[in-house]
């Protein structure tokens, strides 16, 4: 396995701390096309060719809608999106010899529109869930598989920044909105990812999980909030 | 019968509004009684068109190349200031050229990037204010294949459609508040401008083989079933439509189609 990240020693220490056999540094930054080229260049090259591509790259800020700059648009599209086309794209030929697979990390927020701070970000993730859809029909010739998970508010450093940029407001808000009441864990994430890499998954190709305890299914209905805030006494009209 | 809209005393702004399918939106429009505002690239393009269109004082120049960032603003703000107001903005531009993944240079997936998306992006902001204050709507015209993933060769255009597909449901959201609708438009195969009236092919022989074996209405889409579904998603007639992907295929999105 090949650990990317932006920083040398980062990459250095997470390869100790995981331990054992087989690991390689790739360290680089997906910021620009050269980089993505560079990064899976040394990764092939480190492993001797490659089964599986996971793009997990994702980079957050809360700007609305209206104080959106170019600067921070281009940031978030060449990170999120484009970084996942050129990744693969520099994997196409040790993906081709070993009939492997491509697993893009998307997001909830690509599939139903959320909260309007951060709007760049969940329009990235969107884009995102089309690329894997298309690269999938693309590359399905080759006999490559290109799939998608969408994970919903999980337990990363990212969305512990943005709770704490919102107050802990983030961290409420997700378990009235999430059907199942918690936030995800990094573990339960992986579990959807080692089965899209998986032969267990040899027919799944263009494929979309949710991994979000729900949410896609939620809407902006709400659940678990419906103590403070109940459904009137009678319903509205509906089809 | 057809639905009658009234966009008398209306004021709409088109991107790339000199040829095609923006051409056509802008045509129905003043048609039906809209000031318009004409965009394209260069004022030559612009004042040609306004001028095959008839001319006269409903339609506006805007001349700007909207893919540059740095000219949407003053494009934006001038073509408002002539109009007093903006009561719709369609963000009509595209560009749906194919390339596979293998040939994907930086430079193309920027052009395509912008055109498709970054540019309805930053349009629609500097449209906000004149619409907030008008209750007005945004349509922006995406395409079948953001929804449904494209054919091989489709990748960048169909990224950058399901990300426009989906700005516009965060957009709808963001600024259902204030009384603003904001809507996509999804067409599929469409006739090229040369076509004569009643549609069903492209010109290109194995392409129209294709869409007469893949599209269930065997045809594509004429320029107006296209601008009349922007008219109904921009009139009083869809005032409880926002976020929505309104789709005119002829079918292609629906499934698998075995003719």
């Amino acid at each position: 396995m090949a650990i990317n990240g932006r920083n040398p020693d980062t990459v250095a220490r997470a390869i100790r701390e995981i331990g054992g056999e087989g690991l390689v540094a790739a360290p680089g930054d997906v910021h620009t096309v050269e980089g993505c080229a560079r990064i899976v260049d040394a990764a092939v090259q480190g492993l001797g060719g490659l089964d599986c591509l996971v793009n997990n790259v994702g980079i957050n800020a809360l700007p609305r809608m209206m104080e959106v700059s170019e600067a921070h648009w281009d940031e978030v599209i060449a990170v999120n999106l484009r970084s996942a086309l050129f990744c693969t794209k520099a994997a196409l030929v040790p993906l081709r010899a070993s009939h492997g697979n491509v697993v893009m990390v998307a997001s909830v927020t690509g599939l139903i529109a959320g909260p309007p701070v951060g709007v760049v970000y969940p329009i990235g993730k969107a884009g995102l869930i089309s690329m894997a859809k298309s690269l999938a029909l693309e590359l399905a010739p080759d006999k490559i598989r290109v799939n998608c998970i969408c994970p919903g508010y999980i337990n990363t450093p990212m969305v512990q920044d943005e709770d704490r940029l919102t107050d802990g407001q983030l961290n409420r808000a997700i378990s009235e909105f999430t059907p199942l009441g918690r936030i995800g864990t990094v573990r339960e994430c992986a579990s959807a990812i080692l089965y899209f890499a998986s032969d267990d998954a040899r027919f799944c190709t263009g494929s979309v999980l949710s991994n979000d305890g729900g949410c896609a299914a939620n809407g902006s209905w709400g659940t678990n909030d419906q103590a403070d805030n109940p459904p009137p006494a009678v319903a509205p009209q509906s089809q | 019968m057809t639905m009658q809209f009234d966009y008398r005393s209306k004021r709409i702004f088109i991107t790339d509004s000199t040829s095609g399918l923006g051409r056509r939106f802008a045509e129905r429009f003043h048609g039906l009684g809209a000031t318009v505002a004409v965009n394209g690239p260069t004022a030559d393009s612009v004042s040609r068109a306004i001028r095959e269109m008839g001319g006269g004082s409903r339609l506006i120049c805007a001349a700007g190349d909207i893919t540059k960032n740095a000219e949407i603003r003053p494009t934006v703000e001038a073509a408002i200031a002539t109009m007093r107001g903006l009561d719709v903005l369609v963000c009509s531009t595209a560009r749906g050229d194919l390339c596979r993944l293998e040939s994907v240079t930086a430079e193309y997936w920027e052009a395509v990037l912008a055109v498709n998306l970054k540019a309805a992006f930053f349009t629609a902001q500097a449209c906000v204010p004149a619409l907030k204050k008008s209750k007005g709507c945004i349509v922006n015209v995406a395409s079948a294949i953001g929804l449904v993933a494209g054919p091989p060769g489709a990748v960048v255009y169909s990224t950058a459609k399901g990300a426009m597909v989906h700005m516009s449901r965060m957009m709808a959201l963001e600024l259902a508040g204030d009384g603003v609708r904001v809507n996509t438009f999804c067409p599929g195969w469409v006739d090229p401008p040369s076509a004569g009236p009643g549609g069903g092919a492209v010109g290109n022989e194995a392409l129209d083989a294709y869409i007469a074996l893949r599209s269930p209405l065997q045809r594509t889409a004429t320029l107006d079933e296209c601008a009349e579904a922007v008219l109904f998603l921009a009139a009083d007639a869809a005032s409880f439509t926002t976020g929505a992907a309104l789709v005119a295929d002829g079918g292609l999105t629906s499934g698998h189609y075995f003719s």
